[in-house]
Order: C-alpha cells, then structure tokens, then sequence
C-alpha cells in the first residue's frame, strides 16, 4: 500500500512537471497549431490505452482527468499522463480552472 | 442495453436480411430493440418497411434532429422494436460518405452520445452497417460492444473478412463473432471450418444454408417473421441465444 501511495505521489509530481513544460512551451510559442482530427481512422491507428482516452474525450468534449478516468476505469494519474500525451501530440487542447485542469476540444 | 454492429467485408452477404431478422428475434422475446440503418451507402431498410420517416440518421448526424425524433416504432411489436432509416437521396448519401476528418470525428461522437440517451430505454441497440472499411462503419464499431461479421464461402470474402479482424477487431479488442452465410446445401459445418481456416472458424457461431426461400420474398419481408419454423429462423434464435 505505501509503495502504491508513493507511486501515485511521484506519477503526480511526473504530471504535474509536464503541465508545467507544457505551459512555458505554451508561452512561448507564438504560432498556436491546429489540432489534429480524432476521427475513426485515426483512432484506429492510436495505440490502445491512448485510443481508450480519446474515445472518452470525443464523447464528452470536455473533461478533467478524474471524469475520463471514471469511464475507462484507470487510475486518474495514469488517465491524466495519457490524456498529457494526447495534447503533446496535438489532439486535445488543455487549460486551467483553479486548481482543475481541463482537457478540451474547441468549440466551433 | 448491448450494442451490436452487424458488419461484412462485402456487400450481398446477407447482413442487413440477418440484422432485421435479430431485431425482430429480439423484440419477439419481450426485449426493447432499436435497429438503425447505418448503412449509409446502400439504405435499404425504407424500402423493406415501406416507410418514409420525418427524419433520417443523416438528419441526427447533421444535427437537425435529436436521435429520438428519428425513431419510428414498428406497429406489429406493440413498441418493442424501432427502427432508423437512412436517407436513400444521392445528396444524403455523398453528404453521409464524406471523408473529412473533421466531420467525421464529429459523426463519431454524435453516435456515441446517441448510443448513451438509449441506454435506459433500449436492451438492443443494433447497427446494419456499410461492408467494408468506411467511416461509416468504423464509426458504428467503435461505439459496439460486439461485432457480427457475416460472410460467405466465397475466397475474396473470407480473405477480407480476416484481414479485417486482423486489422480492425482485433486491434481494437473487440468482441466478434462470424457468421458463414448462404452455405450451398450438402456443405457441412466440418467443411466449413476447413475452408473458412482457423481464424474465423474460432470465432464462428453459426452457419446458415443458402435458401431461395429467402430470396424469393424479395425483400418484402423477412423468412423469420414469414416463417419461424424455417431452418434460416432457427439459425436466427441461435445467434440471439448466443449473444444474449
């Protein structure tokens, strides 16, 4: 039990240090690039746990990592670093709100 | 409520004739079943009811319509069985095939937003899909949670139908069944397995002989419901066993 209480502490020190990477780079960057589609096609070609993730995130548009974690029944700190990977590749935009933060598509 | 895609590598297969006879199986045995036309290429459910709905699935794609507003209750199942159509106007369809990714992410989370309002109200949510690898279907598939494929004997069609369990199904861990179709009489199930090869033979859950009985109805109405003596609506109960 302790070892899986500290495992969670460091995953979430690990995300929480990428959120911060991912911020400055954010600041940084002058040119915002366009997401890329999560069509059927192209979650095929994703590999599972990501595609898992993605499939939550087209169904309900916006979510924390605790609400995709809820549906694919993961960790919420293995959900969160999945859900990281998938805006680092350009599929998902991401923000914050307080101490929340957000995993979204753009509304059109 | 389970989700079924009955999908094929190919058109003729009999899929949408097996699909309508499930649905009807289904909601025969006290069960709420909604059957949607999703095959958006080829519709062929409006013309079988003889029906021309307010709106389409091509409507509830495009969001012109909720998914409930396209339901249409079948009047001999006494609200058990609904079915969507699918529009059979060119426009519908090339709007319905378009490849952009964009509209077709969009397309994919309309269905799974669709599939979850019926999940109170239905026990069956089955898909007739486009054969093949389209969006159309893929879509339909990721939202399932169990595939029939039907296929026949012929070598093209078993070919592709593995390459698509091989590329599809299986990446996607989903759960599929096989279904050999339109069995020339005298063929046995021994002989089945042999030709169709371990790969679907493993996954086979039934096979169904080719019976001109079946055709010569000609689409007005399905052998199961005409006659479910027959040895075609056997093979449908024992597919509903199987899945149930």
């Amino acid at each position: 039990m302790e070892e899986e209480r500290m495992i969670e502490m460091i995953l979430e020190k690990m995300d929480r240090m990428l959120e911060l990477e991912e911020e400055i780079l954010e600041m940084v960057s002058i040119e915002r690039k366009e997401l890329k589609p999560l069509d059927a096609l192209t979650l095929l070609d994703l590999p599972d746990h990501l595609r898992k993730s993605a499939m939550v995130m087209n169904k309900l548009k916006e979510a924390t990592a605790k609400e995709v974690a809820d549906e694919t029944m993961r960790e919420r700190s293995i959900e969160s670093a999945y859900l990281n990977q998938l805006h680092r590749e350009n599929y998902l935009l991401k923000k914050r709100d307080g101490r929340k933060v957000i995993f979204y598509f753009p509304k059109e | 409520m389970k989700t079924i895609a009955i999908h094929s590598y190919r058109g003729g297969t009999g899929k949408t004739n097996i699909a309508l006879s499930m649905a009807e199986c289904l909601a025969q045995r006290e069960k709420q079943v909604c059957l949607m036309d999703f095959d958006l290429r080829a519709p062929s459910l409006g013309s079988f009811f003889g029906y021309k709905p307010s709106n389409y699935i091509n409507d509830f794609l495009e969001e012109r319509c909720g998914i409930e507003d396209l339901l249409v209750s079948v009047e001999e199942f006494n609200d058990r069985l609904f079915v969507g159509f699918a529009s059979s106007e060119i426009r519908d369809i090339k709007e319905a095939m378009k490849e952009d990714k964009k509209k077709q992410m969009k397309i994919l989370s309309k269905i799974l937003n669709g599939r979850d309002s019926l999940k109170d109200n239905m026990d069956y949510l089955i898909f007739d899909t486009t054969p093949g690898l389209r969006y159309s279907s893929t879509n339909v598939i990721l939202s399932s949670d169990l595939v029939l494929l039907v296929a026949t004997l012929d070598r093209s069609d078993l070919a592709g139908t593995k390459r698509m369990i091989e590329e599809i199904h299986e990446i996607l861990d989903m759960p599929h069944s096989v279904i050999i179709n339109k069995v020339p009489a005298g063929v046995s199930d021994e002989e089945v397995s042999k030709e169709v090869g371990d790969k679907l033979s493993q996954n086979m859950i039934c096979t169904i002989q080719c019976y001109c009985e079946v055709m010569s109805l000609r689409g007005r109405e399905t052998i199961f419901h005409h006659q479910p003596e027959h040895p075609f609506s056997r093979a449908i109960e024992e597919i509903a066993d199987k899945i149930s």
